[in-house]
This record gives structure tokens, sequence and C-alpha cells, in this order.
């Protein structure tokens, strides 16, 4: 008797998953036949890969390498340098030892003074195979022989004035750009869900007060005070990030205070009033998912916009030197605009066009796809 | 209407307000001293010499310039100090090099119209009287500060007070060397002597409260009787200028103390020399004994503090050093071990005698201390310094913007001209430019918008918006620089002009020659603030159009056989271009901040150029006059946007 109600019951929920599928799986459905919004979803995709590979992808150091009957991994040193923010970790993070190796470090005493692309070179009877990566450079490692030289065969795309090649930094740029997207947002998401939840929520003078600080905040001439406090900071990337963050939530608070308010008065949010939630988990439990959905529309172009703001203020001057950042590229080739340096400006300008293509496409097919009226 | 204007207009000012109270404090917070970098080194020749008076004078001309700028004001109160903290046993000694640990201030007596020079203190210590160098003696409640009565009749700055044993009169000195005396309880004058040739530095009365001593810059102790002031006795034996004096608690001995670096003693009785306590290494500006009459403490011009043994004890005095600079007053605590030293180093600093090691230090900048007293309980310390206080944030703000509202902007850090007049000549280079920006915009995007409307779903829909979109992602750092780069080089075509908005030589051209140098120039900035602005307003101009094509009365003109031209352009049109009209709006605030990029990149001298330059040069009156203008105009735009749409459409209304 229970057996048979118990399929029964599965029967009916199979056949419910089959007629009715969930919001998300519309969104992704609709978004799957915009072939523009896929596109971007794709080159998007590509951006995030070599950021995360970037190490491995362009470096002067072997991936993997058999030097002196040892094997080493002395590529993966850079993802210390490039994803580990704060230099006291990173040091610790380098004098880390397994066994008589550091797998993040640059110590190898079997190589004495030499560089491995040299040991790799002239010591090549102690190297028994190694594994180069495609694009033997480091971004910020000079390249003294070669300064400002123009793409030829050694340097794929050129190098810049102090000689550093410039695909390697555009590759490790990536990284930059995701960081600052990621992490800006992410800032500006937190705030602008938190207080557009809170103002929608508690309507009244909170929602006065709330609204008010963010026209104030919105009629700011946002660049200009971002490079007013970076200016006054320590030009790190993180605080590049913050500041962005700081002053880029307006959009999402405006667009989550709506739906809330909407939300609001629906009964699953009395139901959840009458049986005693507390009120912070009614905000941010039952509410926030159901009003949660524009805000990623929103995160789409601030990303871009962010990445924008960011390799603006490289160009600019502004940005963190111990970084690749795509803009810093562009501003040396504005910066010797008579040398006729062309490609200096031309491949880091295309990459941030693409991005931030990239990211335009997908929050507009993710918008049209959050449309009901637009269903195809 | 008007009502909702007035609402609007009131939002629109606390906007603002918000907006300059968050940009004053952001950049209020940001480290370091601008002020002080604006002025640069003094000379460097001087600072490397290590010239302590070029660097004192460019700390004066530091104080002074924000005195004006109001970040500083002259704090000419009778600071007061808890000496709990500070003396032997009520700090934990500092390890050795380490710094001594802070005290505060803990209050304020009193507010003169000059900064106060000497102090001194009723036995009781209900009263404390100080000399000011406006030629007054104050009379003050210890408990509250309330300034009971200000004493005139000194011709010159009062440099020395010293209250009679019995506590009814009260004796000063002047720089004009004239001592007097006054009555504590109404402030009448009782008497005054001649004045002495020099300046008197130092006063005290003798134990039978009928005789003060008194020391002058021609370096003649003298002795005058009280309250006449007649000279009865003069001492000599200094060398140089007397500026210091001490007196034993029977009043039997005196010492003496000046330029000459000797500290002698002196018999009363006898009316002559004792001994010569000891030699200081310098300049003597202050002396000092303690409660119990065994120690002699001495401030020196060469920094040190010596604290001579009186008592008959060890020859050799105890040296303090710490101190900086000149120190110029000394004061000892109740419990005979702990000495009070200030300075002209702004500190105030408090030393263990016995261990000969420092206990505590003000924590902040006192300005030159001129005297220090400790009430007679034991529980304050009194001070008087050229002291400067910091203005709060807030009040700041507060002057700012009282001047803000008279559209006084202040001067700049940089060049001491008057920010607003650099605003009259930045902003209507950026408003120029803006406004060109904003009419092609408009000019180029409405059209494509109407065409690919009207042929919804053709070619020239699909790819137009293709183009404008990806124009729309578009860098304009990266678009400029390549614009330059192809148009403006000589490696390449070298068509336009990519520094500022004319040539060096415009002035002398003819009107034609003018307008066509000024046209070369504009090309290429105002191509990088435009291209991006078109894929938003054509995308609104299509839908709206669109939108209005669907209605019912669209159909009814097509039913009645107009034209499809007319149905359009007259029918259509006029409806769909509400929406679009209120999007200047929205384009201005981009526009406003784009134009830090685009005026950079072209050396145009706009606002963004202004705001920019002050940024780096952390010039910041300019940067809250920019930011306060870029503000205003975006609000404006808003505002007028709004206006637009009621004005258009009848149907709208905000009452």
């Amino acid at each position: 008797m229970s057996e048979s109600k118990d399929v029964s019951r599965e029967d009916l929920e199979a056949r419910q998953k089959l007629q009715s599928p969930g919001y998300w799986a519309i969104v992704w459905t609709q978004l799957k036949k915009n072939r523009d919004a896929m596109v971007g979803l794709w080159i998007i995709a590509a951006i995030v890969l070599t950021a995360f590979l970037a190490p491995l992808i362009a470096n002067d150091a072997p991936i993997a390498v058999k030097y002196k009957g040892k094997l080493q991994f002395p590529a993966f040193t850079t993802y210390v340098d490039i994803w580990v923010p704060w230099q006291s970790m990173r040091n610790a993070m380098k004098s880390w030892k397994v066994g008589d190796s550091f797998p993040f470090g640059d110590h190898y005493p079997d190589l004495g003074k030499l560089t491995w692309k040299q040991a790799l070179a002239d010591d090549a009877a102690n190297v028994s195979w190694s594994l180069m990566p495609p694009v033997p450079w480091h971004p910020s490692r000079f390249d003294a022989s070669a300064l400002k030289s123009h793409p030829d065969d050694v340097h794929k795309l050129g190098t810049d004035d102090t000689g550093r090649d410039v695909l390697a930094r555009i590759i490790h740029g990536c990284a930059v750009a995701v960081l600052v997207g990621v992490i800006a947002m992410g800032i500006a998401s937190i705030i602008g869900l938190t207080l557009g939840v809170t103002a929608g929520y508690f309507g009244g003078w909170v929602d006065l007060a709330l609204s008010r600080f963010t026209e104030i905040i919105m009629c700011f001439p946002t660049f200009f005070v971002i490079i007013a406090v970076i200016s006054f900071l320590e030009k790190s990337i993180l605080n590049i990030m913050m500041v962005i963050g700081l002053f880029g939530w307006t959009g999402i608070y405006r667009l989550i205070r709506g739906e809330v308010l909407k939300c609001k008065a629906l009964d699953y949010v009395m139901a959840a009033k009458a049986l005693g939630v507390p009120t912070g988990r009614i905000m941010f439990r039952q509410i926030l998912p159901n009003a949660v959905a524009p805000v990623f529309v929103s995160v789409a172009f601030g990303i871009a916009g962010a990445v924008l703001t960011e390799t603006s203020l490289s160009f600019l001057g502004f940005g963190d030197t111990s970084m690749p950042s795509w803009g810093e590229i562009v501003s040396q080739g504005r910066q010797y605009v008579t040398h006729g340096l062309t490609y200096l400006v031309l491949w880091p300008g295309l990459t941030i066009f693409i991005t931030l293509t990239a990211f335009n496409l997908f929050g507009q097919g993710l918008r049209d796809a959050m449309d009901p009226r637009l269903r195809r | 209407m008007l009502l909702y204007l007035a609402k609007r207009l009131f939002a629109m000012l606390i906007t603002l307000v918000g907006i300059t109270l968050v940009t004053f404090f952001i950049i209020q917070a940001a480290p370091g001293d601008p002020v002080a970098a604006s002025m640069g080194k003094a000379d460097g020749g001087a600072e490397a010499a290590g010239d302590a008076g070029a660097r004192d004078r460019r700390e004066d001309a530091i104080k002074t310039k924000k005195k004006l700028l109001g970040m500083l004001v002259e704090d000419r109160s009778v600071g007061t100090w808890d000496t709990a903290s500070s003396v032997v046993g009520g700090a934990p000694p500092a390890a050795a090099g380490k710094q001594l640990p802070p005290v505060r201030r803990a209050g304020s007596l009193g507010e003169f119209a000059q900064w106060a020079k000497c102090l001194a203190a009723s036995s009781k210590g209900d009263l404390v009287f100080a000399g000011t160098s406006d030629k007054l003696v104050h009379v003050l409640e210890s408990v509250d500060g309330t300034v009971v009565r200000s004493i005139s009749g000194h011709a010159g700055e009062v440099w020395a007070l010293a209250v009679s044993p019995d506590g009814a009169t009260i004796a000063s000195a002047d720089s004009e060397g004239e001592v007097r005396f006054h009555a504590v309880a109404d402030g009448r004058a009782l008497g005054a002597s001649k004045p002495l040739p020099k300046s008197v530095h130092s006063v005290v009365w003798l134990a039978d409260g009928r005789r003060v001593v008194s020391a002058c810059d021609d370096g003649l102790v003298r002795v005058h009787e009280a309250p006449s002031g007649e000279v009865v006795a003069q001492w000599k034996d200094h060398t140089s200028a007397a500026s210091a004096l001490a007196v034993s608690k029977d009043g039997a001995r005196v010492w003496s103390a000046g330029s000459d670096r000797k500290v002698r003693e002196w018999d009363v009785v006898a009316g002559k020399l004792a001994r010569v306590t000891g030699s200081a290494g310098a300049g003597v500006r202050a002396l000092a004994l303690s409660p119990d009459g065994s120690k002699l403490a001495a401030a020196c011009d060469d920094r040190r503090v010596y604290v001579f043994d009186v008592g008959g004890g060890a020859a050799e005095p105890v040296v303090l050093d710490g101190h900086w600079k000149a120190v110029s007053t000394v004061a000892w605590a109740k419990d005979g071990r702990t000495l009070f030293t200030g300075s002209r180093d702004e500190t105030i600093r408090s030393w263990d005698v016995v261990e000969k090691r420092g206990v505590a230090q003000t924590a902040d900048k006192t300005g030159d201390v001129s005297a220090l007293l400790v009430s007679p309980d034991g529980a304050t310390l009194w001070s008087a310094a050229d002291s400067w206080s910091k203005v709060p944030v807030w009040k700041q703000y507060g002057t700012w913007i009282s001047r803000v509202a008279r559209f006084d902007f202040d001067r700049s850090f940089r060049d001491d001209e008057r920010v607003i007049d650099k605003i009259k000549d930045a902003l209507p280079v950026t408003i120029g430019l803006n406004a060109i920006a904003i009419f092609l915009i408009y000019c180029i995007s409405i059209p494509l918008g109407v065409k690919a409307a009207v042929e919804r779903g053709s070619f020239f829909d699909v790819a137009s918006s293709i183009v404008l979109f990806l124009l729309y992602s578009l860098p304009s750092f990266w678009v400029a620089t390549l614009l330059i780069m192809n148009f403006s080089s000589e490696r390449a075509l070298n068509i336009f002009e990519c520094v500022g908005m004319h040539s060096t030589n415009s002035v002398n051209m003819s009107y034609l020659d003018w307008l066509k140098d000024w046209g070369l120039h504009l090309v290429l900035p105002i191509t990088v603030m435009v291209y991006g602005g078109f894929s938003s307003l054509s995308r609104y101009a299509r839908t709206s159009l669109l939108e209005t094509l669907a209605q019912d009365y669209i159909r009814t003109a097509r039913a009645k056989g107009l034209p499809e031209h007319v149905v359009v352009f007259k029918h259509a049109l006029r409806n769909s271009m509400i929406t679009i009209i209120t999007l200047v709006a929205s384009l201005l605030p981009a526009m406003i901040g784009g134009s830090v990029i685009v005026e950079q990149i072209f050396s145009i001298q706009g606002m963004g150029q202004l705001g920019f330059q002050a940024i780096l040069e952390r010039d910041y009156p300019v940067i809250m006059a920019t930011t306060t203008f870029s503000a205003f105009l975006t609000l404006l735009g808003v505002l007028v946007s709004d206006i637009l749409y009621v004005v258009v459409d009848p149907r709208i209304s905000h009452e």
C-alpha cells in the first residue's frame, strides 16, 4: 500500500517537472537560442580560462622540467605572484617547502645563477626533458636586448619600453581584468543587495534615507572621485577593486529595492511572517532569492564597466604597476606616440574591446532571456 | 507646478550638500599634509645645512596658510593637564628607545585675544593668573576657566607674574621693564616701578611679602619695595641678561640665571652673592626650586634640563636630555621627584629626576611652550603655549559650505589664484564640448533609430544595431589614442590637431582661419565623445517609435489613407520623442566623468583636466569646486529633463 503511494508521488513529481521547468531552466533555454549571447558567453569562458592558465601559457620558466634528475614545476610560482594579493602571504607561500623543493618558490639551488631559459639553452646536457609554455616570456621580467621592439618571431606582439613581452602581458592581463570585474562587482553586489533589501523591506524612513544616500552616490562624478581616492591611497589592485565596488552599487540597489517592494506584498511573505520566521531570514532567504534575478543582468554590464574603469585608470597612470594591465600598455603607446608603436595600442585595446563586447553581449542576451515578452 | 519645482530644488540642494560632504570627508581622510607639500621644501640648502631658523620660518608659514584656509585656529587658552598619568609611578616606564607614554590634554581655561606668556596661581589654587602679549593680566577661576577680570596698565607684553604670599597682591613685569602691583580682589593698581632700562623676564616675592625680586635683561637683579616698586637693592654679577629667578621657601636665598649660563645664589639678608651654584650648557630660560627646597631645575637653551643639588649634595648637576629644541620652562610636581618641562619643540615632558629618565610626553603638538605651572594641590598642570588647534572636519565643512553659498570657492593651494576664476575659464570649455557632442549624438542617432524602426527587421536595422553596439563597447581612451596615431601624427595622416582647442598663434588669425583652426582641433575630441552615445539613444528611439506605431491612432491615420511618411513623421515621431528628450539627463553624468579622459588625452583645459591636475597636486579647494560643479551640472540636467518631460507631454503632471 505504502509502496504504491510512494511510486505514484514520484511519478507525479516527475510529471510536474516535465510540465513546468524552473525559472533558470527557462532563462537558460532562452539564452541558448540567442546566438549573440552565446558568443559572448564563449568569449567570457575563454577569457576566464586564459586568466586561470596564464602562468602556464606565458612564462619564462618551464611548466615541467627534469633537470639534473629532479622533476620541477617552476611556472607555478607565477600563480602566487598574480593571485595572492598580499606581499606577506606571497612570501610565506614561496618559502613553503615540500621535501627538498619549493613548489611555489623560486629557489632552485641546482640552477645556480642561471635562469631557466639559460639552463635549457646552455646546459641542455642536464635537461632530460622540458615543457615550455607556448609564449616563453614572463609578463613583468625584462628582455634587455629588445626594448620597444616591433612584433617579430621572438616577441610575437613586440615589447614595451622596458622590454617586457606585450603578448605575455596581455595574457596575464586577463587575470587582472577577471579579478577586478568579479571582486569589484562582488563588493558592489553585496552593498547593493543588502541596502536594497533593507530599504525595500522596511520602507518608511529607512527607505527614504537609503534612497537619498543612493541618489547622492549616483550623482557623484564617479570616475573623478575614484581617481581622487586611488591617488590618495596606495595604488594597489585591491584598493582599485574596492573603490570601483564602493561606487558601483547604485544600479543594483535600485533594481533590488523595486523587486523587494513587489515581493513584499506576496502571500508567501505573509505566510512566513505568520509562521514567525525571523525578519532577517525572511529578507535574505525568502524574498532575496525571488528578487535577485534582474541583478545578474546588472552585474554582467557592471563587470564590463569595472574592467573599463580599471583599464582607464591604468591608462591615466593610476593603476597597480606591479600587475600587468591592458590599459597600462595602451598608455605606453600613447606616451611614445611619435615613435609610431601602433602594436602597443592596437592589441591590448582590441583585447579590452573584445572583453567589453563579450560581457555586454552576454548581459543583453540575459536581459532578453529574462524578459517574458521576448520569449521565443 | 511651482510647488513641485520648489520641492525638486530643495531635494537637489540636499543632494548637493551630501555629495560635497562625502567628498570633503574623503579628501580630509587622505593621509599626508597637502598644504606642506604644496609649499614645497623651504629652500634645499638651508634644510640640508640644518638651519633651524629656516625650518621654523617654514613651519610658521605653513601654519599661517592653514589658518587662512580654516584648517587651524590659534588656541589662546591656558591648557590643563592631569598630572596623575604623567608623574613618576603614574605611567608604566617606557622601554629604552621607545616612545614615552602619550598624555592628552584634559581641557583648557579661558580664551584670550593673544597667547599667554606667563602663569601664576593663588596659594589656594582657586585663581589662575595669565599674562598675555596684548599687555593684559587675566584673572581666571581655576574651576571653570571664567575670566574674572583682565587688568590693564602695562605698556609692554607681560612676561612675568608672581602672587604675594598673602595672596592679595599680584606683581607683574613686562617687556618695557616695568614692574607693577595690582590688588587681586578688584584689579586696582597699587603701584609701579620706574621703567627699568631693559625688559624684565622674571619676578618673585620674598617670604615677607613686602619685597619683590626682578631679573632684568641688563644683567641686574633688583629688589623692589612692594607695592611702591621702588628699587631698594641692586645685585650685580651677571655678565649678560638675567632671565630666571627662584626663591627659597624662607626667602633667605634667591637663585638667578640668564644667558651667561651660570646659576648664582644670592644671600638676601646680606644682599650679596653667596656662591655660584653651577653652570649650564647654554643660556638659562627658567629656574624652579623643588618643593623640599633641595633641588633647583634650570631650563636651558641647549635642549637640556639641568637639576642642581642645592641642599649640599652632589656638585655635578643631573642632566635630562630628550627635548629637541630649547627648553623654555620647568615646574616641579608635588612629589618633588617628577619634573615637568616645556620646550620650543612643542611638547611638554615629565621626568623622573632620581632615575634621570623621561616619564611621559604630550601626545599632540602643544605649540611653543612659554610657561608651566603646577596647581597648589598638585593634581593639575597648567600650560601657556603659542598653540594651534586643528579645526574639526565638520567645522571646516561648515566654513566651506557657507563660503560656497556666497560663491567663494577659496583660493588654490598651488598658485593662490581664486578657484572661481579657474572654474570660469574651464567650465565653458567643457560645457561647450558636451553641448556640441550631445547635439551631434541626437542629430545622428535619432534618424538612425527612426530608419531602423520603419524598416524593422531589414538589413539596415540589423547592421546598424550591431555596429552601434560594437561602438558602445569601444574604450574611449583606446579610440582617442588610435585617432591621434592615425589622423594627427607625422607618421600617418596629419589632418587634425590633437593638442588643446586652438593653435598657439590663433590670436593673430583672421576670423575664418580661426574658425577653421578651431574646427580642426574639435574633430578628434568630439568624435571620441560622441560615438559611445549613439547606441543607447538610437535603440531607445527605435523602441519608442515602434511602440508608438503600434498605437490605435496610427492605425486610424493609416486607415484614413494618409501617406506613410506623414503617418511616421507627423503622427508617430512627435509622440515617440518624449522619452528621448529625457535621456539628456542620463547622458550628462557619463559625459562629464568621461571628459576627464578626453580632456587629458587632448590636453584641453576644461573641468576634467582642472580636476585631474588638482587631484595630482592635492589642491583641495579646486578638487572640492570641480566636484561641486560637476555634481551641480548633473543634477541640473536631471531637473531640466524632468521639466521638459512635463512641457512636451501635457498628460504628465507632477502635482
